[in-house]
């Protein structure tokens, strides 16, 4: 039952609030939700989750948009 | 008001798209075009930055997307191509190169303790198989609203609660794949059906980290939990104030999200 929970949840997208986490370095897995979950590595900058505080020269970031 | 509302709070599609069709005719076919609007960026697009720790980078478009996930239709999804030390090129989100990983772009920057700062020279590339893309995913884009006021904070207690950073000092206390049921104070994520049977409420998050911890989320002790900041949350836990949901959210207000662990 809870494995067929499970699958509408995925079929569902992510809205109905089931997620995963984690702390470690995380790439090409893809899990229940279809969400890939790294572990905040974005948070120290790390490449392979993502880079925080850069500054760009001629363009910024608008409603998600990347624009100049 | 559903996801979908939330999202349309911020930008209306389809009046975006109009104004953005006529400029764009204006421009073609009139020259009326203004010069100073913003242009978005695509795929082939260069961007030169230096990153926080003064290195510079320089990224490249390679494909835009639309996150069909989205309810409003309108978050991209980026994949950046990073030039690499020897002039070539590399994924910038999957160092390996075997699936391609599309990032976000997020206003603001977060320092090695989690702490977010909103200075707009600063971006943020979250890959999307990072905590912070995820919660925008799930649907705290913190350039939206939710009933008229900001989910700046939603997702800046997302990402701690992802990452079950308790202490608020950016060290997580979870492991990759650990599964965890949502949701929020203000609806924008409204409780699903809960499962006793296999849920067990975990905690209560603000943009500072745990503001209630019920059950850490790996099984481990509370004592050792609180043992690294006494200061956050002693007396706010499980083990000396007994709350259900409902207890922290009177006791609380500060809570903006709740989790559940979701037991095999």
């Amino acid at each position: 039952m809870k494995k067929l929970a499970l699958t509408l949840t995925m079929a569902m997208g992510l809205t109905a609030g089931h997620a995963e986490t984690g702390n470690e370095p995380h790439i090409g897995i893809i899990i229940m939700n279809g969400v890939i979950i790294g572990n905040g590595r974005a948070l120290a900058g790390d490449a392979q989750v993502g880079d925080t505080g850069v500054q760009l020269a001629g363009a910024h970031v608008e409603h998600g948009r990347l624009v100049r | 008001m559903t996801e979908t509302d939330a999202s349309h709070d911020a930008q209306p599609r389809a009046p975006a798209r109009a104004t953005s069709w006529l400029a764009s005719a204006c421009a073609l076919i009139l020259g009326c075009g203004h010069a100073d609007e913003p242009t978005a960026l695509g795929v082939g697009d260069e961007i030169d930055g230096v990153d926080e720790r003064g290195r510079p980078i320089h990224l490249r478009i390679d494909d835009v997307t639309i996150d069909p996930r989205d309810p409003a239709g309108e978050l991209p999804l980026y994949v950046f191509s990073e030039r690499s030390a020897d002039g070539g090129w590399r994924p910038h989100c999957n160092a390996d190169g075997a699936t391609t990983v599309p990032a976000i772009v997020v206003p603001g920057s977060w320092d090695p303790r989690g702490a977010y700062d909103d200075d707009p020279s600063r971006t943020t590339f979250a890959c999307t198989n990072g905590a912070v893309a995820k919660c925008v995913r799930l649907g705290y884009a913190p350039w939206r609203s939710f009933d008229g006021a900001s989910l700046r904070e939603e997702l800046l207690a997302c990402v701690r609660m992802i990452r079950a950073d308790y202490c608020g000092d950016g060290v997580t206390h979870t492991r990759e794949g650990t599964p965890i049921a949502i949701w929020d104070a203000r609806g924008v994520i409204p409780r699903g059906d809960a499962d006793p049977d296999h849920e067990r409420f975990e905690a209560a998050w603000s943009a500072d980290g745990a503001v209630y911890l019920a059950a850490p989320r790996l099984g481990q002790s509370i004592a050792s939990i609180v043992a690294t900041c006494p200061t956050r949350l002693a007396g706010r836990t499980s083990s000396d104030l007994p709350l259900d949901e409902a207890g922290v959210r009177a006791r609380f207000p500060e809570a903006r999200l709740f989790d559940a662990r979701v037991l095999p």
